[in-house]
């Protein structure tokens, strides 16, 4: 089951090879990664970085909506990168700063250091209405 | 009995000849290339290269005057307590700013081989084991070196202070220099009677001394800015290339550096840490080299990143010009087990111009380096994130071919090249 729910959230992620580049500071128009919790949550990943490349330190903007379209707010965020193939992690220990709006948190000191296939496991804490707090851990595969 | 001996002898003499057809007669090869492999060989040229990056922690880091200052300083052999040893004197520009030697040698043999300086000014991050986030903060180190320069930071402020030339440079870039600065050797790093020296100075004496050094160190870093390699062979190829390429194209690197090109971004797996216009992705790798002799091998980056943190002349110290957000590199570095053995990632470069290889030398040819990474040996100390490769004698060959054609002069005018007249 567990693998089940990997290849759906593997499946569900979606690289998208943007044409224009965003400068440093300001994110891409579009998001660049995009995954569906289980639970229904959606993180948009927008990077300063776009198409995403290597050996560059960057921020990434990440906005969680919920199965409504609402945004989600007072979220933690943990994120974990690494390539499996090659036995090893991200080079950087990237860390939410800042909730910048509503559902939306700026992650500083993204960087990836090979080209190759790279898997991240992002770690959502979270309410939505009146639930109990949520902790879920979703997975996004794409290759470098 | 002479037959009886026939069938066997037919029979090793078969497999000797396969044997060394297997080891030595390469593969007829298909030069074409896919969209990925062309991607990746255009993201090595230079072309690729980006404008280097100001260093927000340097200000005068673009100064054509800082870097004429730091040439000079970078040269100059009274930086040294023996009066004989410059950076320059193990930076030598005709070794692509390498030493030929095993171990660097300054006033002493250290423990660590010198490191090739072409395109470091992009790197995040400086020394073996990335113990410093800054250029300007590593030129510091090795003047207060036991057995590099030997010498310390108020001895070289009182240099600056005392040479004319080197002061009215100095205050055209920084300002006026203090007052008078103690002609004292001291220094908190330093023998015993220096660490005594420097603690018997005044906060404000010891804050100026810091401030010359620290812009000592910023004049050296502007120079080694202007250090960058040249096209080579394979720039021109890789500009070139293209799902149909000419024979023109094919021309410009022979079949054995092709297949060694084609080796190094696929079986080989060089690309994945000497990828990119450098060809170093300046991240820390452990890849099972044997420790230097007679030494337990070492932390490397493990220890490497702490004493980053630690440094008073760091990112995010008081002798920084940048502001704390900008100091991601520092703020954001990571310090895990799996970071226990590994060694920055060096340029490859003019690789061919810089042997021995490996952090402490231990390598002395470029054929038993891919010969290591083709038997992946055990690391001493944490895992060896390389596996073995499976490579053939003709291929490891091939590859070799191929990292010499990275070799060209340097695109640094030659003016950067010798003593300032």
């Amino acid at each position: 089951m567990a693998s089940l729910l990997f290849n759906f959230f593997r499946l569900s992620a979606c690289l998208l090879l943007l044409g224009a580049q965003a400068a440093i500071g300001q994110f891409s128009e579009e998001p660049i990664l995009s995954v569906q919790t289980s639970k229904g949550i959606t993180v948009d990943i927008y990077s300063e970085i776009a198409p995403l490349d290597i050996n560059r330190i960057h921020s990434w903007q990440l906005r969680l909506t919920d199965a409504q379209g609402s945004p989600v707010s007072n979220a933690q965020i943990e994120l974990v990168g690494g390539m499996p193939e090659h036995d090893h992690g991200m080079p950087t220990q990237p860390q939410i700063t800042d909730e910048t709006e509503t559902g939306s948190y700026l992650l500083e000191g993204m960087r990836f250091h090979m080209p190759g296939k790279w898997l991240l496991d992002i770690q959502l804490t979270y309410t939505v209405g009146t639930e109990d707090l949520i902790v879920e851990t979703t997975k996004i595969e794409f290759e470098l | 009995m002479t037959k009886k001996l026939l069938f066997p002898l037919i029979l090793c003499a078969a497999a000797g000849l396969a044997f060394l057809v297997w080891s030595y007669v390469p593969l007829l090869t298909d030069n074409s290339w896919d969209n990925t492999d062309i991607r990746l060989i255009k993201s090595l040229s230079l072309s690729a290269l980006p404008e280097l990056a100001k260093d927000p922690s340097n200000s005068i880091g673009d100064l054509e005057s800082a870097a004429e200052f730091g040439q000079a300083l970078f040269f100059d052999q009274r930086l040294s307590g023996n009066g004989a040893v410059a950076c320059a004197s193990c930076h030598k520009p005709e070794l692509s700013f390498t030493d030929g030697l095993e171990l660097a040698t300054g006033t002493a043999i250290g423990p660590r081989h010198t490191p090739s300086l072409l395109g470091i000014s992009y790197s995040p991050w400086f020394y073996w084991d990335g113990r410093k986030d800054s250029q300007w903060s590593q030129a510091l180190a090795p003047l207060e070196a036991g057995h590099e320069h030997n010498t310390d930071r108020a001895t070289v402020a009182q240099l600056i202070s005392q040479d004319k030339g080197y002061r009215n440079r100095y205050e055209s870039i920084f300002g006026p220099l203090p007052g008078a600065l103690p002609n004292v050797s001291a220094t908190p790093l330093g023998k015993e009677a220096q660490v005594e020296q420097w603690d018997n100075l005044a906060t404000i004496i010891q804050v100026q001394i810091n401030t010359v050094f620290t812009n000592v160190g910023k004049a050296l870093a502007a120079y080694q800015r202007k250090i960058v390699p040249g096209r080579s062979r394979f720039d021109d190829f890789a500009d070139s290339l293209s799902p149909t390429s000419s024979e023109e194209t094919n021309s410009i690197l022979s079949s054995a550096e092709i297949a060694g090109l084609s080796l190094f971004i696929d079986k080989g797996q060089c690309a994945s840490c000497h990828n990119g216009p450098l060809f170093t992705n300046h991240e820390f790798h452990n890849t099972g080299v044997m420790a230097i002799r007679g030494e337990l091998p070492p932390m490397a980056r493990y220890d490497g990143v702490r004493i980053a943190r630690l440094d008073p002349f760091n990112c995010l110290g008081e002798y920084s010009d940048a502001q704390s957000n900008e100091c991601t590199e520092l703020r954001f570095a990571r310090d895990e087990n799996e970071l226990v053995g590994a060694q920055k990632t060096p340029t490859l470069r003019n690789v061919s111009e810089t042997a021995p290889y490996m952090h402490g030398g231990q390598i002395k040819t470029l054929n038993e380096v891919v010969r290591h990474y083709n038997d992946a040996p055990t690391s001493m100390l944490s895992h060896n994130e390389a596996k073995p490769l499976g490579l053939r004698p003709f291929e490891i060959k091939q590859l070799e071919a191929f990292l010499m054609t990275l070799t060209a002069p340097l695109a640094t005018a030659s003016k950067w090249l010798s003593p300032p007249e």
